[in-house]
């Protein structure tokens, strides 16, 4: 078998664990809580053989590198830590509560890149200059940071939303703004795979099918629809607001565990600057060079230094500190993918 | 925060204090304010997006900016005066300019000035607590547990003494004629964590410091076989300088992946030669530099010099089915041994393309697309020319000729290029870095767990009083609380 079609045997995995968390949540049934880990567990163990089994596949092509090389291959790698880590956060704290959270994203990190298009799925060979371990390792924990900082954000989200009194209250604005733009980017990433798979019509770009179609009535329509979805949401989330929140634990734990997460990211993320500096080193001799994403990686782990003094030291608790969480990882994500796309966007003046 | 308190408190018939404060007291707490911490965190961040979005000297073309500055006001008069603004205060260097060193600055002042100020209130609490638990105290901790025991009390003393060794408690303890007291600790080093993290950021910016101030980076080109000791300072291209020693380049090897388009790796076989006295070779490839005297030699880079041309060129005799390989090194005459046909090179192009008139030419040195026009003289005495293209064997552009002609191979001198690096400051960057990821782990992964006992004999029974706390992590010290509880209580129970 493909370590394609092996990756979706763990993509469906999640989605099935996702649903089981929820159910676990909603009944607080011990049962459904043990069945939900398990089908984790499983789906996870699939993933880590998909990715040997890619890791195989490459040494038959004769490149022979660990898959970490490309975007597909980090956001699998992204998805398979999230759940790793919360796996080992389940067992050392003994709860299953974030389960609602890992799970789902856990999937659409997987979800989202197999369906994109024009993101290649090869297995390409690596320059020179990147075969490096410390360049392995340097991928792997940061990784692994950014999968600690991805769940304090799904917990932080949830958070905001349901800590809110009222509909108007800004924090939930903030917390439902950024649900939505994530359920939103996921239904645009599924509108191009409907478009190319199903209707048959190459897509040439991310969200051609949407926000970045040529027609520009494609993209009022778009924009509408998302603004749409938004006001459902911050609607009906307001509507059912008590019973959403006797869903899930206390706001008090969901604090705690939204910092827990950054304490386990930030050492992980520093580590991953520490090791990228030194492969910069090993390989031309300069440990920092300023370029945007090594800069980016820096401004990312000042926010969370700043998160760390605001709720430590200045005694920040709650809403406030949910919000740097969230702005620690639109941080997070800017430096993984907004580097490439939009600062290489501004100056590619052929 | 709020438990330090509780564990020193004032003495209470200690006189008031009069203490006047020296004038440079507000800029103390200036500096060691979280808030203004913080504040600088951010301001440091947001700051750096700007180098991010613009694009800086040194690194990008620093003309792309005045590009962006006119898609971006769509005006090109006042692109340029944005541009030319950018330019004054130092956008386009942003890293290097006063105020961000200024900021670090700060950012560094406020780093020592926050820990002198609090290591000694947190060394008193390592090295000096308050081993006699007050009534207080244990109304106020956040875990406290009371027992009885049918013990005498020296007895019950040496229960819960017993118990806080087994779970790994240092103890000390005070005996007064209406009670005794003991009080046990762990993980008291966990509160250095911070300032090793702290600390770790000064060292940080003085290795920076001192390889900005006494380093230097260039990059030099050495031709195979030979040797040099000149290299091109970087930021100013035009500055060459010496190396107190000389290098040799023996060898250069490029391999590449199958299908030969794509570089794996890249070798070359460098002897240092100083004061004439060879040291012996050393092959350095990509991410495998050579040091030497302090100076790092990275390898980065290769190409063909265009000198010293080498092509060799199957030729298969077509009435025989006879191969030869036939070498050429200039512009010399070989023949097809059998054949009465003679080759003459006419010319080889590393890097064959055709201008705008249509003639060959070659773009560049670098052996990316190798061609040989080739003059074929006929035994009849005609001749004809062709080409052969090493990329396409079955590319021919003259038909009919008594041989087949591959290029099957060519090759030129080559230089590599090297990094050429001295920075006296790594090694401090290096420690700061361990320091720092070690710092952090104690701060986040460790805690100091505290545990306070007041023994009191009441009624021919011994009152237990335990309390305790950690600074961290306080859900499992609360379990572990309860088990240390659970274990004084069962082992009284046992003897009493
Ligand atoms: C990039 C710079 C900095 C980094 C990476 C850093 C890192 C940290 C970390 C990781 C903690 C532990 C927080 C926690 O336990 O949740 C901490 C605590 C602290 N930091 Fe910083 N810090 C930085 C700058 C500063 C500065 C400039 C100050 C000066 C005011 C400062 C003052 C403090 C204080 C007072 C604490 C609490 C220490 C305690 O537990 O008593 N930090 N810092």
């Amino acid at each position: 078998m493909n370590s394609s079609a092996v990756f979706n045997v763990s993509l469906v995995l999640y989605l099935v664990a996702t649903v089981a968390y929820f159910v676990y949540l909603a009944f607080r049934n011990e049962k459904v809580g043990l069945a939900a880990t398990l089908v984790t567990v499983v789906g996870f163990l699939v993933q880590t053989a998909a990715i040997g089994l890619r890791w195989r596949e490459s040494y038959a092509m004769g490149f022979g590198h660990i898959p970490l090389s490309n975007m597909y291959e980090s956001m699998v790698f992204w998805s398979w830590s999230i759940i790793l880590i919360y796996l080992i956060f389940e067992r050392v704290y003994r709860n299953r509560a974030l389960g609602v959270v890992a799970a789902p994203l856990g999937f659409l990190a997987i979800a989202s890149i197999s369906i994109a298009p024009n993101i290649s799925q090869e297995i390409e060979p690596l320059v020179p200059a990147l075969q490096s371990n410390w360049l392995t390792v340097h991928v792997i924990t940061s990784f692994l940071g950014y999968a600690a900082f991805t769940i304090s954000f799904g917990v932080s989200i949830l958070y905001l939303i349901l800590s809110a009194e009222k509909r108007k209250d800004a924090f939930y604005v903030v917390g439902m703004a950024s649900l939505v733009t994530m359920f939103t980017l996921f239904a645009a990433t599924m509108l191009d795979f409907l478009v190319q798979k199903v209707a048959g019509v190459a897509q040439p770009h991310l969200f051609a099918a949407s926000f970045a179609s040529h027609s520009s009535g494609v993209k009022i329509v778009s924009w509408i629809a998302a603004v749409g979805i938004f006001a459902l949401f911050w609607y009906v989330g307001a509507l059912y607001h008590e019973r959403l929140a006797a869903l899930f634990p206390g706001l008090r734990i969901l604090d705690d565990l939204s910092y827990k997460m950054i304490m386990v990211g930030f050492p992980l993320l520093t580590l991953g600057i520490v090791t990228g500096a030194a492969w910069a080193n090993y390989a031309w001799g300069t440990y920092w060079s300023w370029d945007p994403k090594e800069t980016w990686s820096l401004i990312t782990w000042l926010i969370y230094a700043a998160f760390l003094h605001a709720r430590f030291t200045a005694g920040w608790r709650g809403k406030s500190t949910a919000v740097l969480s969230v702005i620690g990882f639109a941080a997070v994500i800017f430096t993984y993918i907004g580097v490439n796309f939009v600062l290489s966007g501004l100056h590619s003046y052929g | 925060m709020v438990e330090e308190k509780q564990t020193s408190p004032p003495p209470a018939d200690a006189p008031p204090a009069v203490v006047t404060k020296p004038w440079y007291d507000p800029l103390l707490s200036f500096f060691s304010s979280v808030h203004v911490a913080v504040v600088t965190l951010i301001i440091l961040a947001s700051i750096s997006i700007i180098g991010t979005v613009l694009q800086q000297k040194n690194i990008g073309e620093v003309a792309d900016n005045l590009r962006l500055f006119q898609d971006f006001f769509g005006d090109a008069g006042r692109a340029q005066r944005a541009f030319d603004i950018s330019e004054r205060i130092g956008f386009f260097h942003l890293y290097q300019t006063w105020y961000f060193y200024a900021l670090l600055g700060l950012l560094s002042t406020s780093l020592i000035v926050c820990s002198l100020r609090r290591l000694p209130q947190t060394w008193r609490i390592m090295a000096r607590p308050k081993v006699e638990l007050e009534e207080s105290g244990f109304k106020a901790s956040p875990n406290r547990r009371t027992l009885s025991l049918r013990l005498p009390r020296a007895e019950a003393a040496a229960v819960a003494a017993a118990a806080l060794k087994k779970g790994g408690f240092g103890k000390r303890e005070s005996d007064r004629d209406d009670a005794f007291y003991l009080f046990g600790q762990k993980g008291a080093y966990s509160r250095l964590g911070i300032y090793a993290t702290h600390f770790s950021i000064i060292m940080i910016f003085v290795g920076g410091l001192l390889g900005s101030v006494y380093g230097f980076k260039a990059y030099m080109q050495i031709t195979e076989g030979e040797t040099s000791d000149q290299i091109m300072m970087r930021g100013d291209e035009s500055r060459m300088a010496t190396l107190p020693f000389k290098v040799r380049c023996d060898d250069f090897q490029v391999d590449y992946y199958p299908g030969g388009q794509r570089p794996k790796d890249f070798f070359s076989t460098l002897t240092v030669i100083d004061q004439g006295k060879e040291l012996p070779a050393v092959r350095i490839e990509v991410n495998t530099p050579l040091q030497y005297d302090g100076i790092w030699f990275y390898q980065s880079s290769f190409g063909d010099t265009g000198r010293g041309l080498k092509a060799s060129i199957r030729a298969v005799d077509l009435k025989t089915g006879a191969g030869h390989d036939l070498s050429f090194t200039g512009s010399e005459t070989l023949e097809v041994p059998g054949t009465g046909v003679r080759l003459q090179m006419q010319r080889i192009f590393p890097d064959f393309a055709q201008d705008e008139q249509g003639r060959p030419t070659s773009r560049s040195n670098q052996a990316k697309n190798p061609v040989a026009a080739v003059q074929v003289l006929l035994p009849d005495g005609t001749s004809k020319l062709t080409y052969l293209f090493k990329l396409r064997p079955d590319l021919k552009t003259v038909a009919g000729l008594p041989v087949d002609l591959t290029l099957v191979d060519f090759s030129s001198l080559q230089y590599t290029g090297l990094q050429v690096v001295y920075d006296p400051g790594v090694w401090v960057i290096w420690a700061g870095c361990t320091l720092m990821v070690f710092g952090l782990w104690f701060a986040f992964f460790s805690s100091h767990r505290r545990v306070w006992v007041r023994l009191r004999e009441v009624g021919g029974k011994t009152e237990v009083l335990l309390a305790g706390n950690a600074n961290k992590n306080r859900e499992r010290f609360t379990e572990e609380f309860e088990r240390l509880g659970d274990a004084i209580h069962a082992v009284g129970e046992a003897r009493g």
